[in-house]
């Protein structure tokens, strides 16, 4: 069984974007795709005491997560200057199922985590942004199907508009070489310089460019409506497709 | 649960009116640094209500000419639908033609003012303004731009009054932003003006001043939050 885990591949739980006005980005997500908005919690949000606001929602299986700074230094504040104060897609969420394994493929690999730590009663390991262009943040849920409280249960809509999140784009120097060593640390599938994870959920790298910051710049979504296939919102600097 | 739009509109409304009209701009109007839209006019009023019951039949027959959208919420736990109107429908969506969406983003984007929306949709950019900044949402780009934005016949809307929080700072930069001639709290558009009031509890779309000869008499009526007003 442990064996099994070891060799589980990863699977793509959740991406975030991060804005200095959670409120509006919230509020454009809510329009684009036609959710009821999440409701907020009582009290102080359970990000608040590592400096930053968090608001959720979900489209099918996965979640989007807005998060919002709310004191300085933060690596946020960090993230939005060295975009030039734009927001922007911030990170790719994913799940393991041996963080053992995880860090010793990635020590093999030569690869350094930002962060390696318990958080919130999960493992958290989080790649250097600098690795994949955008950053990978890993969870050992336990239980396995406890990811962020099981949000399949959780307070939100489903989205009229898109049935799921297929997929994202990553804008990284050496796409292909970044694939290659993504897909052998994350136990994934390589496709030239895509990464195909668990149930077809690919990550495409591609070339920065004066229009593509590097990072995350797309999320596929898979259309209810198939004439709305080919239709895009920019939102926070993140092209969200319908496909 | 998903959102409807109804369109509301008897037939389409306002045809194109010469520039000439636009250079009677109000007392004290400056021409924006670009050179003025002579076609940008009004389009299409989008209104919000929490069901399709908020708004009569007989109501709506009175805006005969004028070219409404109604969108409501097509799900049925009130708390929901409520949450829904408020966080997502707040501003009511005034959607312009006569201008290039690209065009609008990119002064939008040197005036800093953000995009609520920026959208392509059947391969047609639409943007829609910070409804911070302005109030309610002025939109151009996509259907606003086809001809069906274009009727014959008087124009129907005269002139719109628009709550915000800084009514000149808005006035100011839609006119940079939409190229247009504006006024201390007012936008000239070809056949009708945007007029931007101090906002009291909510901002918004607050009246629609609809022409003379589009009614025979001087009355009002209020349809999605917004006063209808005849102005005979």
């Amino acid at each position: 069984m442990q064996e099994d885990q070891a060799t589980r591949p990863c699977r793509v739980r959740h991406y975030v974007l991060a804005t200095p006005d959670k409120e509006f980005v919230c509020n454009q997500l809510y329009d684009f795709l036609q959710l009821t908005p999440t409701p907020k919690r009582e009290g102080p949000g359970p990000t608040e005491a590592f400096g930053f606001t968090t608001s959720m929602m979900r489209v099918g299986t996965t979640l989007i997560e807005v998060v919002q700074p709310i004191r300085k230094p933060h690596q946020l504040h960090t993230f939005f200057e060295e975009r030039g104060g734009r927001d922007g897609g911030f990170m790719a969420v994913m799940q393991t199922y041996d963080a053992d394994a995880l860090r010793g493929r990635a020590t093999a690999a030569g690869l350094k985590f930002a962060m390696d730590m318990d958080f919130a009663g999960q493992r958290l390991m989080q790649f250097n942004y600098k690795d994949f262009g955008t950053r990978f943040e890993f969870y050992k849920y336990t239980p396995e199907e406890n990811w962020w409280g099981n949000p399949l249960g959780g307070p939100y809509s489903d989205s009229p508009v898109a049935e799921e999140i297929v997929g994202a784009e990553v804008a990284v120097e050496e796409p292909a070489e970044k694939a290659a060593l993504a897909a052998g640390v994350f136990l994934a599938r390589q496709d030239g310089a895509s990464l195909v994870c668990v149930d077809d959920r690919r990550i495409d790298f591609v070339q920065p460019s004066e229009t593509k910051l590097r990072g995350l710049t797309s999320i596929y979504l898979k259309a209810r409506q198939r004439d709305r296939a080919g239709d895009v919102a920019r939102i926070a600097n993140v092209d969200f497709r319908l496909v | 649960m998903t959102a409807r739009q109804l369109n509301l509109s008897r037939r389409s409304a306002l045809g194109g009116v010469s520039a000439a009209l636009v250079a009677l701009g109000a007392p004290g109007a400056q021409a924006a640094p670009w050179s003025l839209q002579a076609g940008l006019r009004l389009a299409r009023i989008g209104i919000a209500a929490i069901s399709t019951h908020d708004v009569a039949d007989e109501d709506v027959s009175r805006l005969c000419g004028v070219s409404v959208g109604l969108r409501v919420p097509a799900f049925h736990d009130r708390e929901a639908r409520e949450r829904f109107f408020h966080a997502c429908m707040s501003g009511h969506c005034i959607e312009l033609a006569g201008v290039a969406s690209g065009l609008v983003a990119s002064r939008a984007a040197s005036a800093g003012v953000r995009l609520f929306r920026d959208h392509t949709v059947n391969g047609e950019r639409i943007v829609q303004l910070d409804p911070g900044v302005f109030g309610a949402r002025f939109e151009v780009g996509g259907r606003s731009s086809s001809p069906e934005g274009r009727a014959m016949g008087k124009p129907a809307t005269q002139r719109i009054i628009v709550a915000c929080a800084a009514p000149e700072r808005a006035a100011a930069l839609a006119g940079v932003i939409l190229g247009t001639r504006v006024g201390r709290c007012t936008v000239e558009l070809a056949d009708s003006c945007v007029t931007f009031v101090a906002s009291g509890s909510s901002s918004g779309l607050q009246e629609v001043h609809l022409g003379p000869g589009h009614s025979n008499r001087a009355t009002e009526v209020t349809i999605g939050g917004v006063v209808w007003r005849d102005e005979a």
